[in-house]
């Protein structure tokens, strides 16, 4: 049976398919390797398509209070590191670092932190690298961490990637060669003792060990051990897709291989920091903006400033950034003892600020329209704009950019307004304001009334004009004082003005049209009058003696005609008569009077006047003509 | 001239005598009667001969007074005055016609017219003194006025025989236009 072909060939199947089971989970658990080059600042670690996992640990208990240390070796010219201690629970350590580490200029292979660990405290522990390997010049990105497989670790034998190791049966699942790997880094595990020991005399050997960041229950070859294998390198075929794109590396976990553990003494760590008036922290402002990047660095002998710190290369110092436009402005000082290189760097977001333009009709100063008015109202923001409302009649309105074509729009001044701004405190408003002017309209009043009035010489009256939807108004037909411009409403009084028929007249404008308006009024002369007789001295009874008898005539000037005359005589006997006429001439006869001897009837004063009233009502009494009339008798002189 | 018309008184013996004594007494009586009745009605021819003048010469001062009213005058200047012309003639019609009714064809006559509104002044007129009239030598009025100065020759009947050298009746009348 054990040779059986087909038992052979369900050993096989079944072994298939125990290895495709940890080629998959292998795949999940490296498809975050990228092999993918990076390049750039050293600040963040780039984690591309899938994150590495890097190394984690967590529920680490410190044994004892110093500093979080790596040791390594592997041929590596530059290792960047991202380290965080996240402490859990109570107390004072913990922290993150970023540097630069150059492990081939360090004898130790050993790079302290400033990262403060205190006995007691428990801390989840999360570390991303990227290295260039010595030989290379590009950057390559750890891409993850497996356990070494102890051997025989009092044989002096930790090996990596050795046996029965999950990543050989992920490369044969995906059709490569098994990758059995024998990297005995016991050579590093024991000089990590060492140094340990050397460096800290309160650590004996036989204690090394627990400074390792491997939890004393966590027996060799678990995956929670210190001591980690990286593989990173190209020099083998592998099939990676990164933004579906194939990179042709895969994994080497035979380059190098790191211990964490920590140095429970101070160390000169170098450090630099950065700041951003005065502050560790990134740096957001509105544009124009102006601050103050400065450094200071310790235990470092060189300094070298990158991105807005180019150039720089005092360990410490100051510079003033004025009035700087929107953009990301990265700060960067990296300082070196000439074994660690240490690297910080602060953020400057610079906000552009916001922008908005409403026009109508792509106008900022629209013309006046007529009524209907159509026009197009348009707006845009732009720069930093982020957000958008509308106000006035672009109520309701918050995108960032539109267009709202009008139709109808009734007269009067509307006004369209958008403040955007940029998600930053910084508001930035536009409004574009329309006339919708109508046609202009003007009412000129003489006394208020609309006239024709008349009115008495010298006339005294006050012309008043109200306008609407005008710009200006002007006089036609000057007269005396009225004359030139005028106020859009307004009232003048005119005095004075003498006899004959005066029209006043006002235009007003807008760019849409002209009213005109004009009221006439009429000067007239006060109503007068005369009466005269034709003979002043008459005989009794004249015609009898083929004499004239008196005739009476007058005349009507001034006030409104038609007129109405009232003659009255008066007779020497104290009787009166009276007589109806009309018209501006008038006159009195015999032959009209119905009486031959009109004014002779009687001898003695005859006086006679005449009445007179126009059709405005005013009256006027004529002066009085008087007329004698006499026999002139003759008689016989003694 | 007015002739007079003389009665002749006859008488009978002693009786006559007597009688013509009383006859020549008588006829004296009637002489002196005679003359006395003549003188008395040469005197009354006087008299009625001055009236008849007179009225003559009133009657035509008034007719020109009345007709030389110069009317258009008042109707111009509210004053009265007179024609002169029309006053003149027409008071020289009124004498010529009661003298040609006398038979009179010897007499003289002026008419003088002051036409002016407020009358005036005529020196020398009458030009002789008249007994009848006013204004002895400068006739003024105060008023429009005619003043007819009229003489009419007259013959005795009795008094020629005793020297009475009285022959011409003058008179003066006036009339005038009250204002």
């Amino acid at each position: 049976m054990k040779n059986d072909p087909q038992r052979r060939f369900y050993l096989k199947a079944i072994t298939l398919v125990l290895a495709m089971i940890p080629i998959l989970l292998s795949t999940w658990l490296v498809s975050a390797h990228q092999a993918h080059p990076t390049s750039g600042n050293p600040r963040a670690i780039a984690h591309n398509e899938n994150q590495s996992p890097g190394f984690g640990y967590n529920g680490w208990t410190a044994p004892d209070t110093g500093y979080f240390s790596i040791y390594e070796q592997g041929g590596m010219d530059q290792i960047r590191l991202t380290v965080t201690l996240s402490r859990v629970g109570a107390g004072s350590g913990g922290g993150s670092y970023q540097a630069v580490w150059y492990p081939n200029a360090s004898s130790l292979n050993r790079f302290d932190t400033p990262i403060r660990i205190n006995a007691g405290e428990i801390y989840n522990i999360r570390v991303y690298e990227q290295e260039i390997v010595s030989g290379h010049s590009g950057w390559y990105e750890s891409e993850g961490w497996l356990p070494p497989r102890l051997i025989n670790l009092g044989s002096s034998d930790i090996e990596c990637g050795v046996g029965d190791h999950p990543f050989s049966s992920i490369m044969i699942a995906m059709g490569k060669s098994g990758r059995f790997l024998t990297k005995n880094v016991f050579g590093t595990y024991t000089a990590t003792l060492s140094d340990m020991v050397t460096q800290n005399p309160a650590i004996q050997l036989n204690t090394a060990t627990s400074f390792l960041i491997k939890p004393g229950s966590v027996a060799w070859g678990n995956n929670s051990l210190g001591i980690q294998c990286w593989g990173d390198n190209a020099q083998f075929d592998g099939d990676w897709v990164y933004n579906g794109i194939a990179y042709s590396d895969d994994i080497d976990f035979e380059d190098f291989t790191i211990i964490w553990a920590f140095n429970p003494t101070s160390v000169s760590v170098p450090s630099v920091q950065v700041r951003i008036n005065s502050a560790s922290s990134d740096y957001s402002a509105n544009e124009p903006a102006s601050y103050v990047v400065s450094w200071s660095s310790s235990n470092v002998t060189t300094c070298t400033g990158a991105g807005g710190l180019s150039g720089q290369n005092q360990r410490n110092g100051q510079i003033t950034i004025n009035n700087q436009t929107a953009g990301t402005y990265d700060y960067s000082m990296t300082c070196s003892n000439g074994v660690t290189a240490v690297s910080d760097t602060r953020r400057a977001v610079i906000y552009a600020l916001p922008a908005i333009d409403v026009t109508v009709d792509n106008s900022d100063n629209p013309p006046a329209y007529p009524v209907p008015a159509s026009y197009m109202v348009r707006w845009v923001a732009s720069k930093g704009s982020v957000n958008c409302t509308g106000a006035d009649e672009l109520s309701g309105w918050n995108s960032l950019s539109g267009s709202l074509p009008l139709t109808g729009v009734t007269a009067g001044i509307h006004t369209y307004s958008m403040t955007c701004d940029n998600g930053h405190g910084a508001v930035a408003t536009d409004s574009v304001s329309v006339s919708v002017l109508e046609p202009p309209t003007v009412d000129l009043k003489v006394n208020n009334l609309d006239g024709p009035l008349s009115l008495i010489s010298p006339a005294s009256f006050t012309l008043s004009w109200i306008s609407q939807a005008a710009t200006s108004c002007v006089v036609i037909s000057a007269e005396g004082a009225w004359s030139g411009n005028k106020v859009l409403n307004g009232n003048q009084l005119l005095t004075g003005v003498t006899t004959g028929t005066h029209t006043y007249g006002l235009t007003c404008l807008n760019p849409y049209g002209s009213a005109s308006d004009a009221v006439t009024v009429v000067v007239i002369a006060p109503l007068t009058g005369t009466i005269s007789q034709a003979f002043s001295s008459l005989l009794l009874f004249a015609p009898n003696l083929g004499l004239p008898a008196q005739s009476l005539s007058g005349n009507v000037s001034g006030g409104i005609p038609p007129y109405s005359i009232q003659v009255w005589v008066h007779k020497p006997s104290g009787s009166l008569l009276s007589f109806s006429r009309t018209g501006s001439n008038w006159t009195v006869t015999p032959a009209s009077s119905g009486d031959l001897n009109f004014g002779t009837s009687e001898a003695g004063s005859w006086t006679a006047w005449a009445n007179l009233q126009d059709s405005a009502g005013q009256t006027y009494q004529t002066a009085s003509v008087v007329w004698e009339v006499a026999w002139y008798p003759v008689h016989a002189r003694p | 001239m007015i002739p007079l018309h003389l009665k002749t008184i006859q008488g009978n013996g002693m009786i006559n005598e007597r009688k013509a004594q009383s006859a020549v007494w008588g006829l004296l009586s009637i002489l002196v009667l005679v003359v006395l009745a003549g003188g008395l009605v040469d005197i009354y021819r006087l008299y009625a001969a001055r009236n008849w003048a007179y009225s003559v010469a009133q009657e035509a001062a008034l007719a020109g007074a009345s007709r030389g009213r110069d009317w258009n005058a008042v109707l111009a200047t509210g004053l009265i005055q007179l024609d002169e012309a029309v006053a003149s003639s027409t008071g020289l019609a009124v004498i010529t016609s009661a003298m040609q009714v006398r038979g009179i064809s010897t007499y003289v006559v002026s008419i003088r017219v002051l036409p002016d509104p407020f009358g005036g002044t005529i020196p020398g007129f009458p030009p002789q003194p008249v007994r009848l009239g006013e204004s002895l030598g400068d006739w003024s009025s105060t008023e429009p006025a005619v003043g007819v100065y009229l003489e009419v020759p007259l013959q005795w009947t009795i008094l020629d025989l005793f020297g009475v050298d009285l022959k011409t009746v003058r008179v003066f009348a006036s009339a005038g236009v009250a204002q």
